[in-house]
């Protein structure tokens, strides 16, 4: 199998690509003689690429293998670089694909591939629709590849495969991300198309299914009569750092809620699936968006709270505001804050506040979701208004510290009645020892082998911007400043204000 | 007192590796025998620390006693060693002098459990110290500020304070009760106020007892003067002195045992007395009705009511009264009113 990446040198590639490559390697999940052929304009030799990649390896692979780039006493970093290779190029050249394609007939001929392909656009999101009509000008997908309408016509010497990643964001907006999946889907077939959310890959989260669906005491819950509410937070502790040139395009609306937190939504809401076949998986997702009620016109300043962050402070040291950072427009209309009350108009949860946030510059890098229930009558040990008993909370983390805890009341040990909010504790780093393995490890082992279930299908996409566009399109007609927060609060004021008229208050992670 | 501590590892960290850091420590922890990870919430402790002193200056936590506190109420521990003045520790570079992590085991083999903490110095200014503490609380469960220092003389830093659920302070080391208390007044109004905890009022509980038992179980008919109680105390104890007179000065079940008050309303500022014969403290009536608290016991003679009685005083260790307080979440309703009820006092002058 050859992993093509267009990007190879870049930050994605280097963060988080080669390291779950090079941890996959490791592990020895990787495909016998896999070609990682990286594409992009630096010039650099397949020598000067594999410098590249040990030292992004040593500097953020997790912490999980002794099989460190360097002494590498095993030789096992010796046989991963040996799958490395760097094609030069520029990506709107087609001169470039022409190199590109006679460099992995070669590599593929020295390696004995049968030439299965996986693209990863880890370009900007403008280079995607370019890089796939070359990637078909130059014939790398289509003739001589699998084609689903027809199986292959020998099952036992199947057609090599040729499979998509496409990264989010796909799109700012419905048009633009129809145009883009149009695109794709005329060079490559949807279900060779994976559009990664990095988050569906957390551990935690692919166990949200298992949490639901495979334990009796927590299903039987999760409907209206007895959730009181739904929090979603997903907050990021850093600024914007040197990413100002997208993140002025898209804001936390478009980097965050439109696929993470409601793909975190989908997979806490909807119902149980007839099967774990993908489809019938994203079907079931798919429901929950197009069940998530429409929040347009005046209902959006009523149910929608968006803020930049102001200067304040990280661990105590000053940090500027989103309008001082580098890249920023001095008068800069992009939310690093969201905050929504929205509701899924369905049987199981007609009338509960879902309530999502999301913001850079908060007091922590964390993400949970949070079940809580409604509270027990006000009779036995309920009965003071001034002392209420906590409601009962089943969060999920899913980082850090993987896992999730369930909160009840508790006597505490002694003569007197004295009630206490404990919470069971499941924590994935004490129980199952060894770190989890990261997002894109699982990812790009299931492109490998074909499993398109941890990915955003088509209407999936397009549903979430569907449901995003009248929000962002009544913001887009305000010109007043945005609220502002204090880097290291946990929001601006009018966010506790979406909550304060029903009573509920957003949880401190 | 042996420690209670059955083992304890501990290192050097920076903020930015405190949490692995404590996942390291709880690994070697539990090596060779397995221990499990207790914390029934976040117990931040205040210790004022001067930004100038040496980087090896040991904050006062260990002569607080919060080994023998976590061993009853387990929590992650952060001990803050902070400065609240302001100007000295602008020109350095780091917000942080130090910090560490540390992890306690408790019992024996097979019954082990352990607690975390987590002791910061930091050199940062008030409106910054919050964005350290967020960083190092765990969000689903609660918060306690365990504030060390008199109150009369570092006041509560309130953002701060408010990240707390509670607020646990004890005013016996209060060296101006009017200055303090007032420095609790903008958290009394405030409508997300932390639950308020008082060392020294559960001190009062079973005088508050002793003496309700025995107004309630006066006659009627020798209700007929209003008269303050009149409190006296030695020296050392104005703040139980003023947290007494408040108290009865609030207290509805004692005000309303008859249809008429057996006390004046008006809160009657309590005396220092130097010749108070052993007695922690004294309340009177004009009939002759006296309440002695001594250091064991609790004596109630009064001429017009029940024979004289006494209750004793159990000598409550100290690390449980505070284990106590951490673990009753649900404010004490009365005691916000004798705190209002003096917060009032004080402001009127």
């Amino acid at each position: 199998m050859t992993l093509v990446i267009f990007g190879g040198a870049g930050d994605l590639a280097r963060r988080k690509l080669l390291p779950a490559l090079y941890n996959l390697h490791l592990d020895g999940v990787l495909p016998p003689r896999t070609a990682i052929v990286a594409v992009g304009r630096a010039s650099l030799t397949d020598a000067g690429y594999r410098s590249l990649a040990k030292e992004s390896i040593a500097q953020f692979a997790r912490e999980r293998h002794t099989g460190a780039p360097e002494p590498d006493n095993d030789g096992s970093w010796t046989a991963f670089a040996e799958s490395l290779f760097f094609v030069g190029g520029s990506l709107d050249d087609s001169a470039a694909y022409a190199a590109l394609g006679s460099r992995l007939d070669i590599i593929e001929h020295e390696r004995g591939l049968p030439g299965n392909r996986i693209y990863y656009l880890a370009v900007p999101p403008s280079m995607f629709v370019p890089t796939v009509e070359q990637l078909a000008r130059a014939r790398f997908v289509g003739a001589g590849h699998r084609d689903h309408s027809a199986d292959s016509p020998d099952p036992r010497h199947p057609r090599p495969f040729a499979r998509l990643i496409v990264e989010k964001p796909i799109g700012r907006d419905l048009a633009s991300a129809t145009a883009i999946n149009d695109a794709i889907v005329r060079v490559f077939d949807e279900r060779d198309i994976y559009r990664i959310d990095h988050y569906l890959g957390k551990e935690t989260v692919q166990n949200l299914l298992v949490l639901r669906f495979a334990n009796a005491i927590f299903e039987p819950l999760f409907n209206q009569k007895y959730v009181d509410h739904v929090q979603i937070t997903v907050a990021e502790s850093e600024g914007v750092g040197t990413r100002a040139s997208y993140y002025e395009q898209a804001g936390a609306m478009r980097d965050m809620v439109q696929n993470h937190l409601l793909q975190l939504l989908a997979l806490i809401a909807m119902e149980p699936p007839h099967s774990l076949d993908p489809d019938v998986v994203r079907d079931e997702k798919l429901e929950v968006l197009l069940s998530l009620r429409p929040i347009e016109g005046e209902a959006v300043d009523a149910q929608a709270v968006r803020a930049q962050y102001a200067a304040g402070f990280e661990f105590g040291a000053p940090v500027r505001g989103y309008l001082d950072e580098p890249g920023v427009a001095a008068d800069s209309r992009t939310e690093t804050f969201v905050a929504l009350r929205l509701f899924v108009d369905n049987w199981r949860w007609a009338g509960v506040p879902f309530l999502l946030r999301t913001g850079k510059r908060l007091p922590k890098r964390a993400s949970e979701i949070t079940v809580q229930l409604k509270d027990v009558p006000p009779i036995l040990f309920n009965r003071d208004p001034a002392a209420p008993l906590d409601a009962n909370a089943l969060t999920i983390r899913i980082q850090p510290d993987e896992g999730f805890a369930l909160g009840i009341s508790s006597k505490i040990p002694g003569p007197r009645v004295n009630i206490y909010p404990v919470k069971m504790d499941f924590r994935y780093s004490s129980t199952f020892g060894a770190g989890s393995p990261e997002a894109y490890e699982r990812l790009l082992l299931d492109v490998m082998s074909g499993d398109p279930t941890l990915f955003m299908r088509r209407d999936e996409v397009e549903a979430a911007w569907r449901w995003v566009s009248p929000i962002l399109e009544r913001w887009s007609g305000h010109a007043d400043r945005l609220p502002t927060y204090a880097a290291g609060e946990w929001g601006p004021d009018q966010a506790d204000a979406l909550l304060r008229p029903t009573g509920r208050r957003w949880r401190a992670l | 007192m042996a420690s209670v501590v059955a083992s304890r590892a501990r290192r050097s960290s920076s903020v930015e590796r405190i949490e692995p850091d404590l996942t390291a420590l709880w690994r070697d922890v539990a090596h060779d025998e397995p221990v499990s990870r207790a914390v029934m919430s976040n117990l931040v402790v205040f210790c004022r620390c001067p930004v100038d002193t040496g980087e090896d200056v040991e904050l006062p936590h260990a002569d607080l006693g919060v080994d023998e506190v976590v061993q009853r109420h387990p929590a992650r521990v952060i001990v803050l060693g902070h400065d609240p003045s302001t100007g000295a520790r602008r020109d350095r570079s780091s917000p942080v002098i130090s910090a560490s992590v540390e992890v306690l085991t408790f019992g024996t083999s097979g019954a082990r459990y352990g607690v975390e903490q987590i002791v910061i110095r930091s050199a940062c200014g008030d409106a910054a110290i919050r964005s350290i503490v967020r960083q190092l609380t765990l969000g689903d469960i609660p918060t306690t500020v365990w504030w060390t220092e008199d109150l009369s003389t570092t006041e509560p830093l309130t953002p701060l304070v408010k990240m707390g659920r509670q607020f646990l302070y004890d005013s016996r080391c209060w060296a101006d009760v009017r200055a303090a208390t007032l420095a609790l007044a903008p958290l009394l109004t405030d409508p997300f106020r932390p639950d308020l905890a008082d060392r020294n009022w559960r001190r009062l509980a079973p005088v508050r007892r002793a003496l309700h038992f025995a107004l309630e179980s006066r006659d009627a008919a020798h209700h007929g003067a209003t008269t303050p109680l009149r409190v006296r105390h030695r020296h050392g104890e104005t703040a139980l002195a003023w947290l007494m007179a408040g108290w009865a000065h609030v207290a509805e079940h004692v005000r309303h045992v008859t249809d008429r008050p057996i006390a004046d309303v008006r809160l009657e500022p309590p005396t220092e007395d130097t010749r108070m014969d052993g007695d922690v403290l004294t309340a009177s009536l004009d009939d002759g009705f006296r309440l002695r608290v001594t250091d064991d016991r609790v004596i109630v003679e009064d001429p017009v009511g029940l024979p004289p009685f006494a209750v004793a005083l159990s000598r409550e260790p100290e690390a449980d009264a505070i284990a106590g307080e951490l673990g009753v979440l649900a404010e004490d309703a009365t005691f916000h009113q004798v705190l209002a009820a003096l917060v009032g006092h004080f402001q009127r002058g």
